[in-house]
Order: C-alpha cells, then structure tokens, then sequence
C-alpha cells in the first residue's frame, strides 16, 4: 500500500481529525479548533455528516462479524486455571525440587548404612580435595576456552512485511538463533556467538544495516 | 471470587488483578475481549481457524505479561497490540503475509430478483458495506476498525501501529475515502 504521509493541499487538517471530533478522542484544544472550524466550512460538515454515517454502517458490520467457537475460551480457562494453581502452590510450598531434595535426605537418615554411607563419603571427598591441590593450575587454558564462545542476546523487532524467509536468512548469517520472542511488544530474543565486544557490536551493525528487514536491535542486558 | 465479582472493575484494575494471578479476573478481561481481539486478529489474517490461534496464543501472553503492563496506554492497546504481534507471526509462519482479497471474490452483490426497496434496508446496506470492506487492504480495514469501532485516540493507533501519527490521519482519510468510493461503484453495479 503506497499512500502519503501528508494530506492533499485542498483537504484542511481539521478534517483529518473529523473521524476522532466524532468519537469524542480529541484533546480539549484541538475539539475546540475542529469545532469552531466546522461552524465556518461546509465541506467539513459534509464530510462529518458522511463520517457520522459510515460509523453506523461499520457498526452494523462489525456486529454482526462472527464469533470465535466456545472451544477456544475453554482451552484459555483450563490452561489458565492450572497456571493459577501452580503458582498458588510455589508460593506456599517454595521451589518443588527443594522439597524432593528434603524428602530425599530425610529418607536417607531412616536407613541403617546411612552413617557408614556418610563416612565414606567424607574420606573421598577429602581424597579428592588433596588430589586437585596438588595438580598444576589451568585457569589460563579454562579461561580461553571460556571466551572462545561467548554469545550475546539481541532484542531485534523486525519489519511487519519481512517474511520468515528474511528473518531465516538474517539469523543464520550471524549463526544465531531466535531464543524467544515474540514479546508482547512483537520483539524477538535472538543469540548470537561472538569472540568479544567489538565482534558482538559489528554483528548488531549488520543487523542495524538490513532496515529493509529490521527496525530496531538492541543487545540485551543480564 | 468469581468472574461476577470483577464486573465494575476498571479494565487497568483487572489488569492488576490478573498480574497477582487472579484467574476470576482473567476470566473476566477474557470475556470483555474474546470477541473484540478475534474479529480484529480476523482482519489481518483472514482465516477463522487461525484467527483463533492467534487468540489463545494472545490471551495466554495476556495472562502471562499483564505484569509488563505500564499503563501509558490503554488496556485495549497493549491486548490489541499483543494481539497484532501474534497474528503477524503467524502470517510469518503460514507464509501468508501477503494476502490479498481480489475485487470479484469480494463482489457478491444482492439477487437479482430482490426490489429496489430491500436494496436500501439496513440488511443490504450492511452486506454492501461488508463488501466493499473486503475490498480494502488490510491496512486500511485495520485502521477504519481501530477508529470507528475500537474508538482508539490517533496516537494510540500510531503506538499500536509503529507508525507516526500523520500517518494515521492520512490512512484513516485515504481508507475512507477508498470505502466510499467501493460503494458507490457498488451501488452503481447494482442499479445497471
């Protein structure tokens, strides 16, 4: 749909705000400038006349729209219900997997080797304290690998009329992939490898370039 | 509480409500916006079945995010808003962004047989005007919805739209200058 921007010369800006004049969605200035233009231009009369009338018809039209199927409001309220349940009942008994782990230890008291069980326990793990001590240190080589593949998260919003196609190509140029999204405000979550922070920025650059496709990138903050 | 109990509830509040949890209130916001969210995800995806998806999926956001809601805008934005994500995603996923309602497939017009005095009842001008709406791009059928019958402030549509607020005075003009047009070339098709 090509259209533009701004009104034709001939059509007055009071008449562009003619459709909101009608449903009262007008701040008290620009209702008092509409008005008081109205009193004065008979073609913007007429053309609220006709505004006033297709809001009738459009009415009538959208009444009498369909409706969606009972099925889709019991899906919601079931779905819903058992999300209600269960966070009514994290929030009286805490994180679930705590509560296995207490059940778990508590058994473990109940059996006869459990004491013998704990010793042994203690010796290997003092065994394998002393045995790490004495090894050389490799926090350099763990440290390497630790940067060699970091990945960054993006907030991207892409274009309406971008395709998934389009999308597809974007993601798997940078070797990323969409983690989540979209957001309610139609954002997706997308990671991204990157060996460092001039790496990461160069990638969002890119992705910042395809304005055909997308409209915004912002990296995500933990 | 049930669903009755949040009636004369502001919908900001049953926002709130539904934040802490609250499934009585969902069920009530549910039911203020079950129709008005479906007939607008209608108007851009075009397809009852999965208009309805788009539903569930947008109202479960709306369970799930009424956190996030700021209350800069109205209640009706952010679900419709929601709503738009949804269905635009989904149009991505089905390959069917690029819709559009050919001329003829819209242009059923009345029976022949039927007299010029049923031609002007409320029930043929409703139909006609249906019609010509057909006729118009998703753009502006979406827009002339979000005016006429959602009642949403321009800015508001501009938010919900991403799109500035000249360009929405121009769309709701052009939209109806277009409907207009549809239906005079309607009635004249008529009458030959």
């Amino acid at each position: 749909m090509v259209e533009p921007d701004t009104l034709d010369q001939s059509i007055h800006p009071e008449g562009a705000l003619l459709p909101w004049y009608l449903n009262g969605m007008l701040r008290e200035d620009e209702r008092r400038q509409v008005a008081q233009h109205l009193s004065s231009c008979a073609a913007c009369r007429v053309e609220l006349d006709e505004l006033a009338q297709l809001t009738v018809q459009l009415h009538e039209v959208y009444a009498a729209q369909s409706e969606p199927s009972t099925q889709i409001q019991r899906a919601v309220f079931s779905q819903v219900k058992l999300e209600a349940s269960g966070k009514r009942a994290k929030s009286v008994m805490g994180p679930q997997w705590l509560k296995g782990l207490d059940d778990w230890c508590r058994s473990l008291f109940v059996a006869r080797w459990a004491p013998a069980l704990a010793v042994t326990l203690l010796v290997a793990q003092l065994g394998l304290l002393l045995w790490s001590m004495a090894r050389p240190t490799l926090s350099d080589q763990v440290m390497t690998r630790g940067l060699g593949s970091p990945a960054v998260r993006l907030r991207v919003v892409f274009q309406e009329m971008a395709s998934e196609r389009q999308i597809r190509a974007l993601v798997q140029g940078l070797r990323g992939r969409i983690v989540d999204g979209p957001t309610p405000d139609g954002a997706y979550i997308i990671e991204i490898p990157s060996g460092d922070q001039a790496a990461a920025q160069k990638k969002v650059d890119a992705l910042r370039s395809q304005t055909e496709s997308v409209r915004a990138v912002e990296p995500v903050t933990p | 509480m049930d669903a009755t109990h949040w009636h004369d509830v502001s919908d900001p509040d049953l926002l709130a409500a539904v934040a802490g949890s609250d499934a009585a209130a969902f069920e009530r916001l549910y039911q203020l916006y079950e129709k008005r969210v479906y007939q607008y995800v209608c108007t851009l995806v075009y397809d009852p079945t999965l208009a309805e998806e788009v539903v569930v999926d947008a109202m479960m956001a709306v369970w799930r995010g009424a956190g996030s809601f700021s209350r800069s805008s109205r209640v009706s934005t952010w679900i419709f808003g929601i709503a738009r994500h949804k269905a635009l995603d989904a149009l991505r996923r089905t390959g069917r962004h690029h819709h559009e309602v050919a001329l003829d497939e819209a242009l059923e017009l009345p029976k022949a047989q039927e007299s010029p005095a049923e031609l002007v009842n409320r029930k043929q001008v409703t139909s006609l005007t249906q019609q010509a709406l057909r006729t118009l791009s998703r753009e502006h059928q979406e827009v002339l919805r979000l005016v006429f019958y959602e009642e949403l402030p321009y800015e508001e549509i501009a938010v919900l739209l991403s799109i500035p607020t000249n360009t929405v005075k121009t769309r709701v003009y052009y939209a109806k200058q277009r409907l207009k047009h549809q239906l005079q070339q309607f009635g004249q098709t008529e009458r030959v």
